[in-house]
């Protein structure tokens, strides 16, 4: 009985563990540059990202301002012209891993992601693929997808309209780690 | 073309202690956006890219730090970005550690 009570209590323990990998760090890039003007592109370092390794869910957030541009003056444009960062801080997404399975995940992988990402508060779904990596005791998930500024109702001024691309790629590298 | 100010340079928006400036931004976070702080508190975790002050505020380095410890009282200078949550935590990043 003892024995019975012991095992149970070990096999609940195991799956009650290594359930959650994160990131408060995780890199989001974007790129709508045009050829032969000046590149617009920007880094966000800071992205927060959670796994759960038993169903696949991942939850993503990061804050507009955070998003490192080169040039001083378009990071300022960035913000208050474009994505009115001072009314919506973030950009969240949340979706799927489709079919996840912590266990079958050897060296890499890839699976359908899919899931509403939020910019502004408006709403589009995503689907994408995403590569999954063990890398030791990370989870490396990397990703890309093309959004269009007018699926935000993002404006963009004729005036610069020729400089700023019609499609925007979104890369996303995440180092997650288990969550204690 | 400038870069970006970097924070050594901006003004100080807010200067005090971690424990003061969480219900501070707990009401308004969406007015700090962007400010300039420098706080002081208790390292409660760390890890690569970063250490968390009381439990509450994330604090992201731009550059590798010296070592810091778990327990230590630090003042920290930085930006504040929001507040996650998704993990129910205050980040800042390009941290320096003032003293």
């Amino acid at each position: 009985m003892k024995k019975a009570l012991f095992f149970l209590f070990f096999s609940v323990s195991i799956s009650g563990f290594s359930q959650t990998y994160f990131t408060r760090t995780g890199t989001t890039n974007f790129k709508a540059s045009v050829t032969a003007f000046e590149p617009v592109e920007a880094t966000n370092k800071s992205t927060t990202v959670i796994l759960k390794t038993t169903t696949g869910d991942l939850a993503a957030q990061l804050f507009m301002t955070a998003f490192q541009f080169r040039v001083a003056l378009m990071q300022e444009h960035f913000n208050e012209n474009y994505m009115d960062s001072n009314r919506h801080p973030k950009a969240v997404f949340r979706g799927k891993l489709a079919g996840f399975n912590f266990t079958e995940v050897s060296i890499q992988k890839e699976y359908n992601l899919s899931g509403t990402l939020t910019i502004r508060g408006v709403k589009k779904e995503i689907n994408t693929t995403a590569t999954v990596t063990l890398d030791g005791d990370k989870i490396i998930l990397s990703s890309k997808f093309t959004v269009a500024p007018q699926d935000f109702n993002i404006a963009i001024p004729k005036i610069v309209r020729k400089k700023i691309a019609e499609n925007i790629h979104i890369t996303l590298n995440y180092e997650l780690v288990e969550k204690k | 073309m400038k870069p970006p100010a970097s924070i050594e340079s901006r003004q100080v928006a807010f200067t005090g202690t971690a424990a003061e400036f969480s219900p501070k931004v707990q009401e308004n976070a969406n007015e700090w956006l962007n400010s300039i702080v420098v706080l002081e508190g208790v390292v409660t975790s760390k890890d690569e890219n970063g250490i968390t002050l009381n439990n509450r505020i994330y604090c992201q380095f731009s550059t590798r730090q010296k070592i810091v410890v778990a327990e230590q009282t630090l003042q920290i200078k930085g930006r504040f970005i929001g507040y996650d949550d998704l993990l129910n935590e205050l980040k800042l990043d390009q941290c320096i550690i003032q003293k």
